[in-house]
């Protein structure tokens, strides 16, 4: 049966701590006073992290004319924008490695769906000339990371979920709230809410499969909310980690008008076929 | 055995036995299979979009594993270069799922939609036949040829490969 809205949450204390120092560095990273010095500090009471974010700054992808040894230099060298989402895509990529059961999602598949929704929604920002393409890319990465705690109890509701969508027609979101009292966006919300993540991040993830309601609801970002739907649509469409779940998701029909882009069935398909180009970038990162 | 992992827009064709074919998941993407049970030849592709027309002169050599109009000629075509016949050709596709509350008619979203009708009408203009489809609807899944058994298989997120 349904728990409490804290027992679901007190789930993902492993989370909480995982993330730790991701929230840390981000919250530092916020404040433009910071100073470099400051932020490595904190980086480095993490030797594994630490090492993690050398690695990724040595590797090809980014390839640097010289190798980078300390955590000073990797961030004067790539800056902090780069540096936050560098360090979350680390920590997402240990956290998310973990089969969930209920969603069908085996070892990986979550940390690969959320790696190509990042990229996907990275591209999507800048097609649109979002000004924070980097704050799309955090969104996509962390929009469904509520389908961790919520793992368990979608496995013990599983039938009923799936009686329901058949019976009624409804998306997987909306059964899953039906089911459970909560949806997993809005578990990933109140996650994030806990990191005191920026409100328009924690908006994008919590109305990703709804960017009606954040219209209704008044959030101050609402492209922001639509570049990471759109990006999660182009993922269950050619991405890769779709669970049992699949597509049972609502697209919002105007959700290319809404976000300035051109509504026809060829412009689309461009669209996908440039996503489905970056797969290749994709399973590089997600490894 | 050899493995082959088909990633979108890839396509494969083989001439020896002890190989499985699969693709990575699909979602609005369409895998075609096909198998000539004569020679034992086979050959796959990863579609994932109905018309190469969207593509300009540059890029459609690179790309022609993407469309359904480019890569099932490429396919079916080299396979009866190589010597098949028509009647020996077992051809079946999956994949094509569209998103919740999308049918035929709502365009642009029915992607899938869209690339089971381009594979379909690709076949279809070779005067081939497909023989089986695990097509449309929501969900997400897998095609695999195991070519040494001549042996099709759909894996759907959850539940364990079932033959088709
Ligand atoms: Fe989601």
């Amino acid at each position: 049966m349904p728990e409490d809205i804290n027992e679901i949450l007190n789930r993902a204390r492993g989370l909480q701590n995982n993330f730790y120092t991701a929230v840390k560095v981000s919250e530092l990273l916020d404040d433009f006073n910071v100073s470099i010095s400051k932020i490595s500090k904190v980086i480095d009471t993490d030797p594994e992290l630490t090492a993690k974010i050398l690695r990724y700054c040595n590797s090809a992808q980014y390839g640097f004319a010289r190798k980078v040894t300390n955590i000073k230099d990797a961030i004067s060298i790539m800056g902090f924008k780069i540096l936050k989402t560098i360090i979350f895509t680390i920590i997402s990529r240990s956290s998310f490695s973990k089969p969930l059961q209920g969603y069908g999602l085996t070892e990986c598949d979550l940390w690969k769906n959320s790696i190509t929704c990042a990229v996907y929604a990275r591209y999507i920002a800048n097609l649109v000339n979002y000004d924070d393409p980097d704050q799309a890319y955090t969104a996509a990465l962390l929009r469904d990371i509520g389908k961790i705690p919520l793992d368990e109890l979608v496995k013990d509701n599983h039938r009923a979920i799936m009686e329901l969508i058949n019976r009624e027609n409804l998306s997987f979101c909306d059964a899953e709230k039906r089911i459970l009292k909560f949806n997993h966006s809005e578990i990933s919300a109140l996650l994030t809410e806990k990191w005191n993540f920026p409100q328009v991040l924690i908006d994008a993830i919590k109305y990703h499969h709804c960017p009606d309601k954040a219209e209704e609801d008044e959030c101050e970002d609402i492209d922001l909310v639509r570049i990471v739907h759109l990006s999660d649509f182009l993922t269950v469409t050619v991405g890769q980690g779709i669970g049992i779940d699949g597509m049972m998701y609502y697209i919002e029909p105007d959700i290319l008008d809404n976000l300035g882009l051109r509504p026809d069935k060829k412009n689309l398909d461009l669209i996908i076929s440039k996503v489905a180009d970056l797969n290749s970038e994709i399973y590089s990162l997600a490894g | 055995m050899q493995e082959i992992v088909l990633k979108s827009g890839e396509l494969e064709l083989t001439t020896r036995q002890n190989v499985i074919m699969y693709t990575t998941e699909l979602g609005s993407s369409v895998a075609m299979a096909v198998y000539d049970r004569k020679s034992r030849m086979a050959g796959m592709a990863h579609i994932v979009l109905p018309d190469s027309s969207i593509s300009n002169e540059n890029d459609i050599i690179e790309e022609f594993g993407k469309f359904a109009d480019t890569a099932v000629p490429a396919v079916l075509e080299r396979l009866l270069s190589l010597g098949s016949k028509k009647e020996d050709l077992i051809i079946k596709i999956a994949g094509g799922a569209n998103m919740y509350g999308i049918d035929e008619n709502s365009y642009p979203f029915n992607i899938g939609q869209r690339n089971i009708m381009a594979t379909q009408q690709a076949v279809g203009k070779l005067n081939l036949e497909i023989i089986d489809s695990d097509t449309g609807g929501n969900k997400g899944r897998a095609l695999k040829l195991n070519v040494m058994q001549g042996m099709f298989y759909i894996k759907t997120a959850n539940q364990s490969e079932v033959e088709f």
